[in-house]
């Protein structure tokens, strides 16, 4: 528990960073598919819309971009992050963000319980507030178990979480992170970016963080 | 029902009987006139031209609407040709072009695409195939294997093929593209307060028959069942609970108690019967839910009309010889006679206690052979679902379900050609499913990028 309530205390000052410095996150709310056809956005207290018929999307040949579903959505976390799929997101510590919560706003539908027949078409705003929580989550999960682990860590392994990270660490926990999340390497324009981050005067955990949370919910991780 | 009876009221509070009548007449006018145009390709599309969602009409619709000089299914043709300079949807493309060089003349963000060579690009397809059908995120390591072999597509069809033998594809995937057809309700399930029937089988036939290269027919034909531990059963199945009829809890039905020789796979499980048929002498419901699920038209939007002659009889008077209604029962009751000789929920005591919910009954009622299917008549259902799975509808609404269920939306007018291809290979493929998601990332649709 203690170690929920430190994430908790770094969330908020993350948050006022990624607002005030962050634009380099590619935005995705909103979903117009790049061709300028936007997607009609629900209000964002709604429930998806549950019809995968009709010419959503654009006609523009090759525009079109695939939603990474609450399922594939979770592996990467998992997987990328070697967290236990069973207790890495629990809403108020009992109900599972991924099969519960949140379930209808990554893409999933529950017939048996929610009496829900068919998925969401399209993601809508709650889908970038879930994602979010949950990228949040599993990404301060794995920082305080790398903490604790120390030089056993397994992913925030390049510098001391109390510290201040140099550009070169900076750039291979980057790298590492977009491996794990994005199955690539990254730019050098995006290393660019991160490494701008170095001299802002930043705790180490901070911008551990912060990192892992920009990569893991960028467009390119959720629309394929 | 109660949904879709509610949707008819308010249908017919709009006048809109006529024009789903409407449709069918001029959807075939449009579609004799413009036959390349973009939604013509089948019966199930052809109101797209003209409507949002049946009744509503798009631009275009509505614009013939305005200039109709009679009734529209003679003076649909005339209205059509006076708007052809004219650009309804305000998209900057003329009726005319769009009509002819797959357009939507009722929708802007559709119009014709200037021709664009996508290239395949296996890094993009391997991300959405992974996701799609193994509900894994691609990993940096299958990235680089991917980006090292000599063979990309050899990669990425070994890896669909893991995919497609998974727990997940399996046990989730191919079971929540279930849900809308069989439509389980819990509480009157296995688990419920009141005991239906138990749709646990109905899940566990459909993910075998997705499954494996089996063949994709069995879902109208399978005279099999398909038991807990996934084995192939034959005969007729015990139920897995005891019958109650007294006390809190009410259990009416389990198991499969139909005999096989009367079965046609999903459509004659006990669920399928009793939740749709219920009490109805007639069950209409149930003729249109397979129409829906299974053909992949909808007679409560206005689809997959084909009106028979002197029909509807109004066999159980209720009504339907009224104009506003014949409009879809003149389709739907012939569509559902075959379907009167199976039950629906038996509920007196001697028929719980030997389980004859969803079984057949020939003298139940009397029209079971005066039925028709597509306009072709048929003698009972097991000719009924023996014309439905040879169709084309059926291989059409195959091929959708699995190209919705990978892009979220239907072939857009670009990918018409690779979308045909697909559903037209699926009897050279034995019906498989799997050969069918084969061939579905493999196209540009699925795997193309601007260059
Ligand atoms: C737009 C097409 C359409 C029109 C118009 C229409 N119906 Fe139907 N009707 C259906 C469909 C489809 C069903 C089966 C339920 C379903 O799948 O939605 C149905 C079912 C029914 C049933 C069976 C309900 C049950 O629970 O067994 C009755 C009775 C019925 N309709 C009466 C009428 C009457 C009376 C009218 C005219 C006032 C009418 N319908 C007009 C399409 C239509």
């Amino acid at each position: 528990m203690k170690a929920r309530r430190r994430a908790l205390l770094l969330i908020l000052p993350v948050f006022a960073l990624l607002s005030a410095s962050c634009n380099q996150r590619p935005k995705w709310t909103g979903f117009g598919r790049s061709s300028g056809a936007a997607v009609p956005e629900t209000s964002s207290n709604s429930i998806p819309v549950a019809s995968e018929t009709g010419d959503v999307g654009s006609s523009e040949p090759g525009l079109d971009l695939v939603w990474k579903r609450y399922r594939a959505f979770e592996d990467g976390l998992v997987t990328g992050l070697a967290l236990n799929k069973a207790t890495f997101c629990q809403e108020l510590g009992k109900q599972s963000c991924i099969d519960k919560v949140h379930l209808t706003f990554l893409g999933g539908n529950d017939p048996f319980e929610a009496g829900l027949y068919e998925r969401a078409q399209t993601p809508t705003s709650i889908t970038a507030v879930a994602v979010d929580r949950v990228v949040l989550y599993a990404c301060s999960q794995r920082l305080e178990m790398d903490r604790v682990a120390a030089s056993a860590a397994v992913v925030f392994k390049y510098f001391p979480l109390s510290g201040t990270p140099t550009s070169d660490q900076l750039k291979l926990q980057a790298t590492d992170l977009y491996h794990r999340f994005l199955a690539r390497d990254p730019e050098a324009a995006e290393i660019t970016v991160i490494q701008s981050l170095s001299n802002k005067g930043l705790a180490a955990d901070k911008l551990a963080l912060m990192m892992c949370y920009s990569i893991g919910t960028s467009a390119e991780n959720i629309l394929l | 029902m109660d949904v879709r009876l509610l949707l008819l009221v308010s249908f017919l509070s709009f006048g809109a009987a006529n024009e789903v009548f409407g449709s069918a007449a001029a959807g075939a006018q449009l579609c004799k006139k413009y036959p390349t145009s973009t939604y013509c390709d089948s019966e199930v599309n052809s109101c797209k031209t003209c409507h949002s969602t049946s009744p509503a009409l798009n631009l275009y619709g509505e614009d013939i609407r305005v200039h109709l000089g009679g009734p529209v299914d003679t003076a649909s043709e005339a209205a059509m040709v006076s708007i052809e300079a004219a650009d309804s949807d305000g998209d900057g493309v003329t009726n005319l072009d769009e009509l002819l060089k797959k357009g939507a003349p009722g929708n802007a963000a559709i119009k014709p695409s200037a021709a664009v060579d996508l290239v395949y690009d296996p890094f993009l397809a391997l991300k959405r195939l992974k996701a799609i059908y193994c509900g894994q995120s691609l990993t940096y390591d299958l990235a680089q294997k991917l980006a090292a072999t000599a063979d990309p597509k050899a990669l990425l069809h070994a890896e669909l093929t893991a995919c497609l033998a998974s727990a997940y594809w399996k046990d989730e995937a191919l079971a929540r593209l279930a849900d809308k057809k069989i439509q389980p309700l819990a509480a009157v399930g296995y688990n419920g307060n009141v005991v239906i029937a138990d749709f646990r089988w109905d899940y566990r036939l459909f993910t075998y028959i997705m499954s494996n290269d089996r063949d994709a027919r069995d879902l109208l034909a399978a005279q099999y069942h398909v038991d807990e531990s996934g084995k192939r059963v034959e005969g007729r199945q015990g139920r897995g609970q005891l019958p109650q009829i007294f006390g809190s809890r009410i259990v009416i039905a389990g198991g499969q108690p139909l005999v096989p020789e009367r079965r046609a796979g999903m459509i004659t499980t006990q669920w399928f019967l009793s939740f749709y048929t219920m009490f109805a002498p007639l069950p209409r419901n149930t003729a249109s839910q397979a129409y829906r699920e299974y053909l992949g038209m909808d007679i409560a939007k206005g689809e997959g009309l084909q009106p028979i002659p002197n029909e509807p009889r109004d066999v159980d008077a209720r009504n339907v010889k009224q104009p506003a209604c014949a409009v879809c029962h003149s389709t739907l009751d012939p569509l559902s006679y075959a379907f009167s000789t199976y039950s629906g929920i038996e509920t007196s005591v001697l028929n719980i206690l030997e389980n004859n919910s969803g079984t057949y009954n020939a003298g139940r009622e009397p029209w079971e052979a005066q039925g028709y299917l597509m306009s072709k008549p048929v003698k009972s259902l097991l000719e009924w679902a023996d014309q439905a799975r040879n169709s084309d509808p059926f291989k059409q609404n195959i091929a959708r379900m699995m190209f919705r269920q990978a892009m979220s939306r239907d072939a857009l007018p670009h990918e018409q050609e690779e979308f045909d291809a697909m559903w037209k290979s699926m009897p050279a493929d034995m019906y498989s499913i799997n050969k069918l998601v084969h061939r579905l990332i493999d196209t540009k649709a699925f795997g193309g990028r601007r260059p």
